[in-house]
């Protein structure tokens, strides 16, 4: 039996589906659960960008339709999922939370869009984040910061922080994310929900507008890791519109959730010194005991390079992105800066009133880090770097089934905390970089709270398209957690 | 390695983007530091280490050459700031000596 005060939008997407299934509830019913919700919370978590109101009944309308008629309905039937804003939804608007593309349009969705729309997910608006997913707070979007719905004087963490403070606020069942550096992680961690960065090239990439080729991946937002295991099995697979898709063999997450062995659980020692805030230690020592006294081997294991994985990624990172931004100039689409005096004159003032600031510092950091004379020294640099970085991995998974870290060093920090030192904000991807450098798949989940009620994120890394461990350890840990956890709630 | 305004001018020119004296400033001290913080990768021996520029293993795949979506010539140009008939219009390219 359900519980009669609960109310729709509290659900997740698994028990949406089976409960409009079984006809338990409509579609009608369930969007407007959501909207209302989302409507009325949105003032206070600017987590999304543009919310389709009309489309979203309409499109609740054709599922009520389709169910009445008795027609197979898809794995994702009337639950309603958000799309970071930096993915393309044919007819909707896609900023990537910038000025330069606020009218852009696009005519077709992206991959992992249409998956989702053929398994009958409600396409929910799209969410907010960091201007082109540059940062690690969302406080860079043309949109404003997006604020963390356990305290609204709090940053959501980025990029992907609309999707996460949508999920965590009840605004949407789940949301896709995009994770070049931690920016599904980070936010997830940093909002208490559970957030999946998957290996590089399970997922698509077409119609995930750039940021670092090499790094970029799409990943879900979910209440728990049943959703995740059910969502990223959905929009996995290989894509002839995505040459860096993966053919490996996509595993059904969802059915072979339960823990198959004692996985070998392995602690970088790089990852609990200096720096690791002191509740955070706590909760994850408190996860680790637990996980001893239920007789899982942990081992302490070493990754020698981590401490340059900040440094590489900044490179790499901006360096590819100084060349995929390079697109935005004012001729085809997006903004364009009024009365030119030449084309050079629309390049330069369209991207320098379109672009916000820390998107323009990491053009003319990646610019010089890819300009003759300095490309040995800086990007060449950086991938030698990260090469010895994926070894250390390759190193420890020789040991370990499993890598168990925090998300981040600390828990959400206040609006406006970081924003005048650029180093300060990036080290809070400290623990979250090395994994895209080395393209694996990662996943942070609650583990527990701050003095300051303020959710406390635990990681766990996997080898590459192992994610089906990853989803087994956490979907274990959740079970343990779940007590622990529920003592605390949302009030918005 | 010497990282001067001069050095920001020339990162802008080639980076299509300009920045009043102010923003400059501000750039030169920001990246300054950045670089201060990423010269930490020279200590690091690479000598004989083999760069990674990307993670896939796989050779490029091919798929067959059919037509798939067809896109109006309306609705790619429906994003265009500035079209006149079928074109995108964009500022005068070539200087007239008349």
């Amino acid at each position: 039996m359900s519980n009669p005060k609960e109310h729709l939008y509290q659900k997740t997407a698994f028990d949406l589906v089976s409960g409009f299934k079984n006809k338990q509830w409509k579609a009608a019913e369930i969007a407007e659960s959501f909207l209302n919700r989302a409507l009325d919370t949105n003032k206070k978590l600017n987590s999304f960008i543009c919310i389709p109101h009309e489309s979203i009944l309409d499109h609740a309308t054709l599922l009520d339709e389709k169910r009445n008629s008795n027609e197979d309905l898809g794995s994702l039937a009337c639950s309603p999922i958000a799309i970071k804003d930096i993915l393309c939804t044919s007819g909707i608007s896609t900023t990537c939370g910038s000025k330069i593309l606020q009218n852009f349009t696009p005519y077709y969705d992206a991959t992992v869009v249409e998956k989702l729309k053929d398994k009958d997910a409600l396409i929910f608006g799209k969410t907010n984040l960091d201007e082109f997913a540059m940062g690690s707070s969302n406080e860079n979007s043309f949109f404003g910061p997006v604020r963390n719905p356990w305290n609204l004087d709090c940053v959501a963490g980025g990029s992907s922080g609309g999707s996460a403070a949508a999920v965590a606020g009840q605004q949407c069942a789940a949301s896709l994310g995009s994770d070049t550096g931690g920016s599904i992680r980070l936010p997830a961690s940093f909002c208490g929900v559970v957030g999946v960065k998957p290996s590089y090239g399970r997922v698509s990439r077409f119609g995930l507008i750039a940021f670092a080729s090499s790094l970029d991946q799409v990943g879900v937002f979910t209440k728990d890791v049943r959703d995740s295991a059910l969502l990223l099995r959905i929009i996995s697979g290989q894509d002839s519109k995505d040459s860096t898709s993966s053919s490996n063999f996509v595993p059904h997450f969802l059915d072979s959730l339960s823990i198959k062995k004692k996985w070998r659980i392995g602690l970088p020692k790089e990852y609990f010194q200096q720096g690791l805030d002191s509740e955070v230690r706590q909760a994850l020592s408190q996860s680790i005991s637990l996980l001893g006294k239920n007789k899982f081997e942990i081992e302490e294991v070493s990754l020698p390079h981590s401490d340059l994985s900040i440094a590489a990624y900044y490179l790499i990172a901006t360096g590819e992105a100084s060349s995929n931004l390079s697109r935005f100039d004012g001729v085809r689409y997006g903004y364009r800066a009024s009365n030119p005096k030449n084309l050079n004159d629309l390049y330069k003032r369209t991207r320098s009133d379109g672009f916000g600031y820390e998107v323009k510092r990491r053009i003319m950091l990646g610019t010089f880090a890819l300009s003759s004379g300095y490309y040995d020294a800086y990007y060449k640099k950086a991938s030698q770097v990260r090469t010895l970085i994926i070894q250390d991995f390759q190193k420890a998974f020789e040991k370990v089934d499993l890598l168990l870290t925090p998300t981040a060093p600390f828990t959400a920090f206040k609006i406006g905390e970081k924003t005048k030192d650029p180093i300060q904000m990036y080290l809070t991807d400290i623990y979250t970089t090395a994994v895209n450098l080395a393209g694996l798949p990662a996943l942070s989940m609650p583990c527990g709270f701050d003095s300051k009620k303020l959710p406390i994120g635990l990681q766990l890394i996997a080898p590459r398209f192992e994610e089906e461990r990853m989803f087994q350890m956490a979907h274990y840990l959740e079970k343990e957690f779940h007590v622990q956890n529920s003592k605390h709630h949302i009030v918005l | 390695m010497k990282f001067d305004i001069q050095t920001v001018e020339r990162i802008a020119e080639l980076s299509r983007l300009e920045f009043d004296a102010q923003e400059k400033e501000i750039l030169l001290q920001d990246l300054s530091k950045i670089l201060h913080y990423v010269e930490k990768l020279e200590a690091v021996d690479v000598e004989k280490i083999q760069p990674t520029y990307n993670i896939i293993e796989s050779e490029c795949f091919f798929r067959e050459d059919q037509i798939s979506v067809h896109l109006s010539n309306d609705s790619l140009f429906k994003n265009a700031p500035e079209v006149q008939e079928h074109f995108v219009q964009v500022p005068q390219m070539i200087a007239s000596h008349e």
